[in-house]
C-alpha cells in the first residue's frame, strides 16, 4: 500500500529541500519535512509567511476561525467528512464518536469565545494589532507573538490539535506542528480547509512529523522557534525541555488525571438517573482518553448506596454506547480491557462491597471500588468510590494532587464554596458540573495556564510624553 | 468450609508429584482435586468462576497486597512478589507439603538444562537464598546449583554491594582454563547490566563447549531496552555461548514451576521464543475477546501449575502472549499498556511518586 500524504506543506515550501517520513496509523501516512540541513530554509519561508499573517487584524483572524468553526461543525463539510474517515481509520474510534469529538472541539472557535479569550488573557482585543491605552501604566502597551511556534502533539483525541494552533495563530505566530503518531491525520485537513477561508493562515503553518528518537529534527525545529507548546508524557516533555534555551517561551501540557466528586445531597436533589447520565457522558466522551475525562467518580454515601447507584450508571453507559459506539479493539486493547475486567471480577468475588459490571464487547465497565489505587484503565472504564463525607474525597485525591486537572463537582450551593476551595488548593485547574467535564471552553486556563498570554511578549510605553498625548 | 483430611492431601501430593515427574494421565484428576481444594477454602473463587468460567485462571492481581493461601496446613515459608506484576507487593506462602512440591518441580524442570553436563560451574546473578530469603528466584537457582552444579566452583555473585565482578572474572578464568562448562543463571536485567559492564572493560571469554546461559524475568525494570536477541548476541560475543545454548526461563513468584524456551527459533522479531509446556506445568493463550483458547494471535497468558497446593494452581499471569504451535511466546505485560490519549493512570502516578516499580 502506498503512503498517502497526511501533512501540510504550503505551496511556497516546495522550494525547500525536503524528505518524506512515513507513520503507520490505519495505513501508511506520509509527511514531508525539511531535509535535516534545511530547517533554516523552512524557518525563513515561515518568517515571510508570518509577515503576511501579521498584517491581518485580530478581528480578521477571529473572523477566519469563526468561519472555520462554522464549517467544521457542519456535518456536510467535505474536509470534516474526510477527517472523520481518516481519524476513525487511524484510531479505531467509531465515526460517531469522532464526529461528536469534532463538534465539541471545533465548536469552541466561534468569534465570541475567541474575543473573550483574548480579552481575558491580554486585557484588550486590539492589543495584538497596535498600541493601546493602559491607564494603570499611564502609557500605552501592545504585545507581540512569537515569530515561530513549534507545537509537539501527542495522544489521539480527535480535534484537540486545533487548540494550540488557534492560540499560536491568534498571537500571529507561524507554526510548525509535529503531529502525534496515534492520530496524525486531523491537522492537515484543518489547515487545508483554511486555504479557502484565510490563505495567509494556511501559508503560515506546516504540519509534519518526526519520531520520538529523531532528536536531530526536533532540535533543529526548536532551534528556529521562539516558542514551544508540548503535549505528552513526562519522558516526552522532558526530552523537549532539554532542547530549550532561556529565550524560548514554553507551554507544557503533560498527562493529567481527572475525577468526579458527587455529594449525597446533590445525588438526591438532581436524581440518581440524571446524575448517572452525566457521569456516563463525562466518562464516555473521547472514549475516556482525554485528560479531561474522569477516571473515577467519588460518591458520598455508604458502600451499599453506591452499589445501588452503580446499575444506573451502567444503564447510562449502555445508552451512551448505543448512540456513540466505542472504539474498535485490536488484540492488545482487548487484552488490556479483559485483564482489567477479570481483575475487577476477582475483587468483586472476594469482597462483597465491590462490584463490576460491563457492557457487551466490553464497550464500558462500571466498578464499585474501595479506593483509587486500582484505577489504571481508560476506554470507558469508570470506578465509583464511596466516601462517608466530602472530606474523604479530599483525602483520597491528595496523593494525586500534582496531576489533578479537571474535577466534575456535583454538590449543592451550600456545599460548593468549601469543596471548590479544597479542590483548587489540591491543584485542579478546572471545576465543572458533572456532565460538562468533556466540553471545556476555549477560555479555560488550560492546565492552570494563560496559554495565549504565555506566548506573547509585551512592550510598554511609559514616562513618554508623545505616548501620553496619544492616549484617548 | 470443608476440611480436607490428611490422607486426602497425602494422596493429592503423591499424584501431583507423579504429574510433575511426567505422568500425564493423572493431570485431569489432579486439576479437578486442586480446584476442589481451592473452592473448599476460598469461597470467592466459586463466585469468580461462576462469572468467568472454570477454565479461566485466577488473575495474579489477586496476590497484590495480600496472600492467597488455602490455609489447610500451616505456612513454613513465604516469597514476595517483585512488584512488577502489580504495583503493590504480594506474597506466595508455602506449607511444608508445598515446599516439597516446589523443590521437585524446580529440579525436574531444570534437569533438561543440564543434559550432557557433569557438574558444571553454576554462576548465579542472584543473591544467596540466605541473603534474600523472600526471593523465589534466589531460592530456585540455588537449589538448581546445589542439585546439578560443582559445589566448590559454583557461586551466587550478587551481593549487597552489587555484582562481585572480581569473583565472576576469576571463576570464568577457571572455567576457561579447566575446560569445565559454565551454566550462567540470573535475572535478564542483571545479565544485561553485567554484560554491559564486561563490554565496557573490554573483557571477554571463550567459555568451554556446553556452556549455557539461562536468563529469567525478561526486561521488566531494565535500565535500557533489552531484547532476547540483543542479550544472546552479547552472550556470544563476550562469553562464547552460542545462541542455541541461551535459554529464557519464564517464572513468577505466584507460580512454583518454570517454563523454558521450547526451541531456539524466534517467534517475534525481537527474538522472543515459544515456551514449552510439560506435564507438570502448562501454558496457554486465551483470546481476550472470547476467553476461549486462542489458536493464534495475541491474548492473555495463563498457566496451570501442578506443583501448587497452597493456593489456586491456575493463574492468569497478566502477560500478553502470542499463541504458536510450539507454545506461547510472551511479549510483555498487559496492564497499563492502554493509555493512548493524554490521560494518566492513577496507579502509574502513585507507583512513581512513592517509588514503586510501575
Amino acid at each position: 500500500m502506498s503512503a498517502v500524504e497526511a501533512g501540510w506543506w504550503p505551496a511556497w515550501a516546495q522550494a525547500v529541500p525536503s524528505e518524506s517520513v512515513t507513520v503507520t496509523a490505519g495505513g501508511p501516512r506520509r509527511f514531508t519535512r525539511p531535509a535535516l540541513g534545511n530547517w533554516a530554509d523552512l524557518a525563513a519561508g515561515l518568517a515571510s509567511a508570518r509577515t503576511a499573517l501579521s498584517g491581518l487584524t485580530t478581528d480578521r483572524v477571529v473572523a477566519a476561525f469563526d468561519e472555520m468553526s462554522r464549517r467544521w461543525t457542519d456535518s456536510g463539510f467535505e474536509h470534516r467528512r474526510r477527517a472523520i474517515h481518516d481519524i476513525a481509520a487511524a484510531t479505531g474510534f467509531s465515526c460517531e464518536s469522532v464526529a461528536q469529538s469534532l463538534d465539541l472541539e471545533m465548536g469552541n472557535y466561534r468569534a465570541d469565545p475567541l474575543r473573550r479569550l483574548i480579552l481575558r488573557e491580554l486585557g484588550s482585543t486590539e492589543v495584538l494589532d497596535e498600541f493601546v491605552d493602559d491607564p494603570l501604566l499611564a502609557g500605552r502597551t501592545r504585545c507581540m507573538g512569537p515569530r515561530l511556534t513549534v507545537v509537539s502533539l501527542s495522544g489521539n483525541v480527535p480535534g484537540l490539535p486545533a487548540l494550540s494552533i488557534v492560540r499560536a495563530v491568534l498571537a500571529r505566530s507561524a507554526v510548525v506542528a509535529k503531529v502525534a503518531a496515534g492520530e496524525p491525520t486531523f491537522l492537515a485537513h484543518l489547515v487545508r480547509s483554511m486555504v479557502d477561508i484565510e490563505p495567509a493562515i494556511a501559508d503560515a503553518v506546516v504540519v509534519t512529523y518526526w519520531g520520538h528518537n529523531e532528536t536531530s529534527h526536533r532540535r533543529a525545529a526548536i532551534e528556529h522557534a521562539d516558542a514551544v507548546i508540548a503535549y505528552g508524557g513526562e519522558e516526552a516533555c522532558a526530552a523537549i525541555r532539554r532542547e530549550l534555551t532561556p529565550s524560548h517561551r514554553y507551554v507544557e501540557h503533560g498527562h493529567k488525571i481527572s475525577v468526579g466528586v458527587v455529594s449525597a445531597q446533590y445525588l438526591r436533589a438532581e436524581g440518581s438517573a440524571e446524575v448517572a447520565a452525566r457521569i456516563a457522558n463525562d466518562v464516555s466522551t473521547f472514549d475516556q482518553l482525554a485528560c479531561i475525562a474522569p477516571q473515577a467518580y467519588i460518591v458520598e454515601g455508604d458502600p451499599a448506596s453506591v452499589a445501588r447507584f452503580a446499575p444506573e450508571v451502567a444503564a447510562a453507559m449502555e445508552r451512551y454506547a448505543t448512540r456513540h459506539p466505542a472504539a474498535a479493539r485490536d488484540d492488545e486493547l482487548w487484552a488490556t480491557l479483559r485483564w482489567a475486567q477479570l481483575c475487577d471480577v476477582w475483587q468483586e468475588s472476594v469482597d462483597p462491597l465491590r462490584s463490576a459490571r460491563s457492557g457487551r464487547a466490553l464497550s464500558w465497565q462500571v466498578v464499585v471500588d474501595a479506593g483509587l489505587d486500582r484505577v489504571e484503565a481508560s476506554h470507558r472504564v469508570v470506578r465509583l468510590v464511596p466516601v462517608t463525607s466530602l472530606d474523604g474525597a479530599r483525602a483520597l485525591l491528595a496523593p494525586y494532587a500534582r496531576y489533578l486537572q479537571n474535577v466534575g463537582l456535583g454538590v449543592t450551593e451550600s456545599e460548593a464554596p468549601a469543596a471548590m476551595s479544597w479542590i483548587a488548593e489540591l491543584g485542579a485547574s478546572r471545576i465543572s458540573s458533572p456532565g460538562r467535564m468533556s466540553s471545556p471552553s476555549v477560555i479555560w486556563r488550560h492546565d492552570g495556564l494563560s496559554c495565549l498570554a504565555a506566548l506573547v511578549r509585551w512592550c510598554d510605553v511609559e514616562m513618554h510624553a508623545p505616548a501620553r498625548a496619544a492616549m484617548s | 468450609m470443608r476440611r480436607m483430611s490428611r490422607r486426602w492431601l497425602d494422596e493429592l501430593e503423591a499424584d501431583m508429584a507423579a504429574v510433575i515427574l511426567g505422568d500425564g494421565g493423572r493431570r485431569l484428576g489432579v486439576a479437578g482435586r486442586l480446584d476442589e481444594l481451592s473452592e473448599a477454602t476460598l469461597p470467592g473463587i466459586t463466585r469468580y468462576w461462576a462469572r468467568v468460567g472454570r477454565h479461566v485462571g485466577v488473575p495474579c492481581e489477586a496476590f497484590r497486597g495480600e496472600s492467597l493461601f488455602h490455609d489447610v496446613e500451616p505456612p513454613v515459608r513465604s516469597f514476595s512478589t517483585s512488584g512488577t506484576t502489580g504495583s503493590r507487593r504480594g506474597a506466595a506462602r508455602y506449607s511444608q507439603r508445598g515446599m516439597r512440591l516446589l523443590e521437585l518441580t524446580i529440579r525436574t524442570g531444570a534437569a533438561a538444562l543440564f543434559d550432557g553436563l557433569d557438574e558444571p560451574i553454576v554462576l548465579r546473578l542472584v543473591p544467596t537464598a540466605a541473603d534474600a530469603p523472600q526471593m523465589v528466584m534466589a531460592f530456585g537457582m540455588e537449589l538448581i546449583s546445589d542439585t546439578f552444579g560443582a559445589a566448590d566452583l559454583s557461586a551466587a555473585l550478587l551481593t549487597r554491594d552489587g555484582v562481585d565482578v572480581a569473583s565472576l572474572c576469576a571463576r570464568l578464568d577457571t572455567a576457561q582454563a579447566s575446560a569445565r562448562p559454565v551454566v550462567f543463571m540470573g535475572a535478564t536485567t542483571a545479565f544485561a547490566n553485567v554484560l554491559d559492564a564486561l563490554a565496557a572493560d573490554h573483557l571477554a571469554w571463550d567459555l568451554p563447549p556446553g556452556s549455557r546461559m539461562v536468563d529469567a524475568g525478561g526486561s521488566k525494570g531494565a535500565r535500557r531496552e533489552v531484547t532476547p536477541d540483543s542479550l544472546r548476541v552479547q552472550a556470544h560475543r563476550l562469553l562464547g555461548i552460542d545462541s542455541s545454548h541461551c535459554t529464557n526461563l519464564y517464572g513468577m513468584t505466584e507460580l512454583a514451576g518454570q517454563l523454558y524456551d521450547a526451541n531456539p527459533e524466534a517467534v517475534v522479531y525481537t527474538g522472543e521464543r515459544a515456551k514449552a509446556s510439560r506435564t507438570g506445568i502448562s501454558a496457554e493463550v486465551l483470546s481476550a475477546e472470547t476467553l476461549a483458547a486462542a489458536g493464534d494471535g495475541r491474548g492473555l497468558l495463563q498457566v496451570r501449575d501442578f506443583a501448587i497446593i497452597d493456593r489456586p494452581h491456575h493463574v492468569l499471569t497478566g502477560d500478553l502472549a502470542i499463541a504458536t504451535p510450539a507454545g506461547p511466546a510472551v511479549v510483555g505485560r498487559v496492564a497499563r499498556s492502554m493509555a493512548r490519549g493524554c490521560s494518566l493512570h492513577l496507579d502509574a502516578i502513585t507507583a512513581t511518586s512513592i517509588g514503586r516499580v510501575a
